[in-house]
């Protein structure tokens, strides 16, 4: 069996060649946002498999069935707005296994319950694969979610969802160090954080074996957040990186409910393209509402709620409905097809990010999970592209995602060599697959 | 967390790895899968339901029949845990309750769900004789009145962006909202905030850093906490006796106040705002430890002796309170303000008057900076009832405190601060040369000698440690003190607080209880248990309700539907006279002028609420907020209304509307449905009752919850969509404007079962006030309280019915019996004051489960 931590950790060993060669201190691990993110796409550059992305992205409430899967090459109600997409797109209709309200976690592969990695959702268990050279692992944002739903799962805690663009744009792209007295401005950080660091070992020591996984992890937290700063005041960000362009439409960018939905999903679409691009990360997620739908669309013809679509309306307000969210992730798609990849120049985004749209239900007006919506987007050479089909479950269209990126290697069950729990039994979805 | 016992696999099926559990689980709920010989005989070999062998017992044919989608009963709990989701918990009580004898001719007629046949004849009569084995007294009956000692958790949690709010608010005056910073971070449990599992990653780490980054700046900024005047070392050590005391809720180690002197010496200029930045950032800030020591170490380090000291705690002194007057607060006097300080620019004083009583001795600390002419520097004389106290030259244009140690002095003394020296030197006149700024004046006592207790050590129960189990653990004073302040305010512990700690006055249960009692009646006390009924109630989702067609619906009118239950909770909560039955069953309200307003009530209405009779609405259900928030853009949502209320105030468990309840025919079904309304809409516009009715009348897959539990309770249509009553249209019936159209609504509702969703007894009702009322008085209404009250001060389950089966929630049988009891007691001290929720909370305080822990 392939110990695939030190295939992980050859690709680490790789970028930190890289990176001295480029005469940055070797000892880095995590590379500070900007400086990282250069150095992780020149590292993926290097690659003879090139760059490899993802970003999942999850729609509630599945869709009205017979109104979604397209036909041939014709479009249906709910998918209008792929209009122009469809030779890249794969539209799947699949079983939602464990679907229902409050379970779009399940819809991400979880479905173990423990304290490590195995029960990890999808994406989090991908990026710790392609996360290896990025600064953040992983990120996830969202549109109008709400804290009883949480759809990302890492080591049995909830992955925070940033609903704001403008937080999560300061928060990737803002907060550059000084241009002066860089040195004592490393100086003063690093003394807070040798100070805080100290009052972690003491709080281990003191506490013993009681929750000491809390605390590795905010030491781990620590140290990261700790190279990231040490490497921002020493290098200059990649052209546009810096403030990356965003919001041509001039929206709020505070997330909040008074902003039409599809005008927030667009600013975060732009948020992952450009986090994306810069190499900040190689997966993200974008979580759009939550299985309770009570957002509205602000140019639909119907003026409910989407949980009220669902239950108090008719199939085609329904569709609208749906149609609307596939606005917003079409909008994702085309921002990918527009820009360019610096990581492989020549080729824009898409040919290298693979946009995996899941729900948590088949049809969100009985709850029941048949005829459910997936849809996978690129030109990432592993997998087709312009597929209609119908058949297996959720998980298989996971597990295909996880074999046309390449990572089949990262899969099975042995926690201490693999990194990605075969959440399909080992089944895949292989129309999907190139 | 035990497993659900699994069916044994199909034999037809593929041999699966995983997730066989949840595929199984998922595929028996559903009913017939294809495969066997005779797909119509489940007893067929080959049939993918086929049980195998026949089981012996009750418990056997359970485990191979039910427990795929119920679960299995753990330890001796009397609720199952659910499928893999936590769906469809089996209550032996309630089911009990409602088959009586019929529970065997129930099971065989109807389970398991869509292949009744699986279960007939012998397994019914088991199965049901299983079943009423778990049923369990909903009483306890074996608690001991002479042994109250109980055990919590040990818990590591982070701080809620609300409790991190608060802490920020109380120990440096933050007013920014740095807390929404790091809210997406926030857990909760049972539904009430709650950290209990979170973590946290390198992003949560940066917005953390950056808060306390903007936090110390503005902070040294405005000269908090204070501003160091001389030595770096004198002003760390001064930082960490005083800030750090409050901010890490005790005393620091040695180590770590080695750490910030090295801080502040190595940087003399920056050394308060990096040690800010190190303290905000710090995991003692960060986390609430509450996992004390061993019992041993705890006997050994004398904890809970109630010997007036707390030699295992170690640190620092510090003062027992500090009072605070601010330049902008000073009375009129010599000089004016100036910014933010008091400027004397003529020889004058200003005489304060402090709340707080001296003790002997005090120190009267002065923030204070100057101007000078040449070398002429103002100085600043104290004088407290008339004798100076001291004299110090302000030789500065920076901040500097000046302190002024007061001894023989008790009571409340005049204090005055005199400018005596201006020079007025020529060319220069008065007001044109030294001057002297005073930004603060603070009044900071000391601990006063405890006096000895003659009682021995008291047991466990009642504050002490006797008779504490070996391997029990014992939080510290300090860590006490911290728990009940995050218990009972929602933010740090307050000075007085920790000089109980300190003084190992946390030990009697009396002691406990005046700090308890101190706590609860505070400010804080009171907007943390108005945030109690604002997260039970859901109360901020009526913010986020947007109703286009009433423009009138404004912010300000949504904050003030919150702030009317808020305010309408406090009044029973604090009141000895209002019982809490009046929250449900009052014939108030509390309604200020923008209210009012909205509502039509007419009246001399001001911005600040007010008690005010009024008919129709009152208390949680009947509300503004309720109603504007449980309702749709042009309609009402009668559904919503439905499960909500017995969900809040009834504590109702309601399985939600999973895929696995889908039955076959479900879009032909669903299909009629949608006809039916199609065909009445054409004869008139429906009340928003009738329309979600026909979508849900019909449909066989929904009618469990539907028919009985749901439905029968659209009764509370006298609210229409924001939140106004609806003019009456007849007895028993108001009338409902959709799209311009008038149609008359019924206002009956019947309520099956109040207990439970399953007990037989029911409630009839008219209208949404109604329902409260009939409601108020009952054991389920207090019931809840005492189980929503319990998870929000402790974060814990009382019983397996509000273990949060999403979070993985579980209870051992020590845990159940020990929380039943404690749940005993708290009805107890509820009804005793007149159905107090206070004297319930002071009661649950001073359990010897905040302190003792496993």
């Amino acid at each position: 069996m392939k110990d695939t931590n030190t295939i992980v950790n050859r690709s680490r060993r790789d970028f930190l060649g890289l990176v001295g060669k480029a005469g940055i201190g070797a000892a880095l691990l995590r590379a500070a946002p900007l400086v990282g993110g250069v150095m992780a796409t020149r590292s993926a550059r290097a690659q003879s498999r090139g760059p490899a992305r993802v970003v999942f992205v999850y729609t509630p409430d599945g869709a009205p069935n017979g109104l979604w899967l397209p036909s041939g090459s014709t479009l249906n109600v709910a998918t209008q707005a792929y209009a122009g997409l469809e030779a890249i797109c794969n539209f799947r209709e699949v079983e939602v296994v464990g679907s229902g309200h409050g379970l779009a976690r399940k819809c991400l592969g979880e479905l173990r319950w423990s304290q490590d990695w195995t029960s990890d959702t999808i994406d989090q268990q991908v990026a710790s694969v392609l996360g290896a050279t990025t600064p953040y692992e992983s990120y996830t944002v969202g549109v109008q979610t709400n804290p009883q739903e949480v759809i990302g799962r890492k080591s049995g805690d909830a992955v925070p969802v940033q609903n704001s663009p403008a937080a999560a744009y300061e928060q990737l792209f803002g907060g550059a160090p000084p241009t002066s007295d860089t040195a004592g401005f490393l100086a003063r950080k690093q003394s807070v954080m040798d100070v805080n660091r100290a009052a972690l070992a003491e709080l281990k020591g003191r506490l013993g074996a009681f929750e000491r996984e809390t605390l590795e992890k905010h030491e781990t937290a620590l140290r990261q957040v700790e190279q990231r700063l040490v490497d921002s005041v020493n290098f200059e960000p990649a052209e546009g990186c810096d403030a990356p362009p965003w919001n041509a439409g001039g929206h709020a960018t505070d997330g909040g409910e008074a902003t039409p939905f599809l005008h927030t999903a667009e600013l975060q679409s732009d948020v992952i393209v450009a986090a994306l691009s810069c190499g900040l990360t190689n997966v993200m997620t974008l979580q759009l509402g939550w299985h309770q739908a009570t957002w509205y669309g602000h140019d639909t013809n119907y003026g409910g709620d989407h949980h009220g679509s669902c239950h108090a309306a008719s199939a085609a307000d329904n569709a609208e409905m749906t149609n609307y969210l596939s606005r917003c992730v079409a909008y994702l798609v085309r921002r990918l097809m527009e820009a360019d990849d610096p990581a492989a120049p020549g080729t824009k985004m898409i040919d290298n990010t693979v946009v995996v749209q899941v729900t948590d239900m088949g049809d969100g007006r009985d709850h029941s999970g048949g005829n459910g919506p997936n849809m996978i987007a690129t030109r990432h050479p592993g997998f087709k592209q312009g597929t209609v089909s119908s058949g297996g479950n959720n998980l298989e269209v996971l597990e295909a995602v996880v074999e046309g990126l390449g990572l089949g290697m990262y899969k099975g069950t042995d926690a201490d060599a693999h990194k990605i729990w075969p959440c399909a039994g080992g089944s895949v979805a292989t129309e999907l697959l190139a | 967390m035990p497993t659900p016992t699994r069916p044994p696999a199909p034999r037809h099926r593929a041999t699966l790895t995983l997730p066989l559990v949840l595929l199984t689980t998922t595929i028996a709920c559903k009913g017939l899968v294809g495969g066997p010989e005779d797909p119509n005989d489940p007893h067929d070999p080959n049939h993918p339901e086929n049980p195998g062998p026949e089981p012996e017992t009750g418990v056997a044919f359970f485990e191979a029949r039910c427990a795929s989608c119920h679960g299995a009963f753990a330890g001796s709990a009397d609720i199952t845990t659910g499928n893999a989701n936590g769906d469809f918990r089996l209550d032996a009580n309630a089911a009990v309750q409602r088959h009586g004898d019929g529970l065997a001719g129930y099971i065989d007629a109807a389970m398991p769900q869509g292949t009744p046949a699986l279960c007939q004849g012998r397994c019914a009569e088991l199965t049901a004789a299983y079943i009423r084995g778990r049923v369990r007294p909903v009483v306890p009956t074996n608690c001991d009145p002479n042994d109250t000692t109980t055990y919590g958790v040990r818990e590591l949690k982070l701080l809620t962006s609300h409790e991190y709010q608060r802490s920020l608010e109380a120990i440096l005056g933050v007013q920014a909202n740095v807390g929404a910073a790091v809210a997406n971070n926030d857990g909760a449990l049972g539904g009430f905030a709650n950290m209990r599992g979170k973590g946290i990653n390198s992003a949560t780490l940066e917005s953390y850093i950056a808060n306390a980054e903007s936090v110390a700046s503005w902070a040294v900024t405005n000269g908090r906490p204070f501003t160091c005047g001389g030595h770096a070392t004198a002003c760390a050590n001064r930082f960490v006796d005083e800030f750090l005391f409050l901010a890490f809720r005790g005393p620091v180690s040695d180590d770590q106040r080695a750490a910030f002197v090295a801080l502040f010496e190595a940087y003399p200029a920056d050394g308060m705002r990096l040690a800010l930045e190190a303290a905000l950032t710090s995991p003692y800030f960060l986390y609430r430890v509450e996992a004390g020591v061993d019992l041993a170490t705890a006997l050994e380090r004398g904890y809970y002796t109630n010997t007036g000291t707390n030699p295992g705690s170690g640190g620092g002194p510090m003062g027992a309170a500090t009072e605070r007057i601010d330049a902008a607060a000073f009375p009129p006097g010599s000089g004016r303000l100036d910014g933010d300080v008091w400027g004397f620019f003529e020889n004058g004083a200003v005489e304060l008057t402090f709340t707080a009583p001296f003790t002997d001795p005090t120190t009267l600390e002065v923030d204070a900076r100057g101007t000078n002419h040449d070398a002429h520097w103002p100085e600043l004389t104290v004088r407290v009832d008339g004798q100076q106290v001291g004299v110090a030259r302000v030789d500065t244009t920076a901040l500097t405190t000046y302190r002024f140690v007061v001894e023989g002095r008790t009571g409340t003394p005049r204090v005055r601060i005199e400018f005596n020296n201006d020079s007025g030197v020529p060319p220069y006149g008065p007001g044109q040369d030294a001057n002297l700024f005073v930004a603060s004046v603070r009044l900071v006592t000391t601990a006063a000698e405890p006096e000895p207790e003659p009682e021995p050590t008291p047991p466990g129960g009642e504050g002490g440690l006797v008779g504490v189990d070996a391997d029990a653990y014992v939080l510290s004073p300090y860590e006490l003190a911290s728990a009940l302040a995050f218990m009972l305010t929602g933010s740090t512990p307050d000075a007085p607080l920790l000089a109980a700690a300190r003084a190992d006055q946390l030990t009697t249960r009396a002691q406990i209880e005046a700090q308890v009692t101190r706590l609860i009646d505070s400010p804080h006390g009171r907007e943390h248990f108005e945030d109690f009924v604002t997260q039970w109630f859901d109360l901020d989702e009526v913010t986020r309700a947007a109703r286009p067609d009433v423009p009138e619906f404004t912010p300000a009118v949504k904050a003030a539907m919150v702030e009317e239950v808020r305010q309408h909770f406090a009044h029973v909560f604090y009141e000895d006279d209002a019982p809490y039955s009046e929250f449900f069953g009052g014939d108030y309200t509390f309604l200020n002028r923008t209210l009012a307003d909205f509502y039509g009530v007419t009246g001399n209405f001001s911005d600040a609420f007010t008690k005010t009779t009024v008919e129709g609405r009152g208390g949680p259900i009947a509300s503004g907020a309720f109603m504007a928030a449980n309702a749709h853009v042009e309609r009402t949502a009668p559904i919503l209304r439905a499960v909500h209320s017995r969900q809040t105030a009834l504590c109702h468990y309601i399985d939600p509307p999973n895929s696995p309840i889908a039955g076959e025919d479900i879009d032909a079904q669903r299909a009629a449905a949608q006809e039916r309304v199609a065909q009445r809409e054409q004869e008139g516009v429906l009340s928003s009752r009738e329309f979600y009715f026909l979508y849900t009348d019909g449909i066989e897959a929904c009618a469990g919850c539907h028919a009985k539990i749901i439905n029968p309770m659209f009764g509370m249509e006298d609210f229409d969509h924001v939140g106004r009553l609806r003019p009456a249209a007849g007895a028993g019936t108001a009338l409902e404007t959709i799209r311009g159209e008038e149609v008359a609504v019924s206002l009956e509702g019947t309520l099956f079962g109040v207990d439970s969703t399953s007990d037989p007894a029911t409630v009839m009702y008219s209208g949404a006030k109604d329902f409260s009322n009939r409601i108020a008085e009952t054991d389920a209404v207090k019931s809840c309280l005492v189980r929503r009250g319990f998870r929000y001060a402790t974060g814990l389950a009382f019983t397996d019915r509000d273990l949060d089966a999403a979070n993985r929630e579980s209870l051992s049988e020590e845990q159940r019996e020990a929380y039943a009891c404690i749940a005993s007691r708290m009805t107890e001290a509820l009804e005793a004051a007149n159905d107090s929720p206070r004297a319930m909370f002071i009661a649950l305080a001073t359990e010897s489960l905040l302190r003792l822990r496993r």
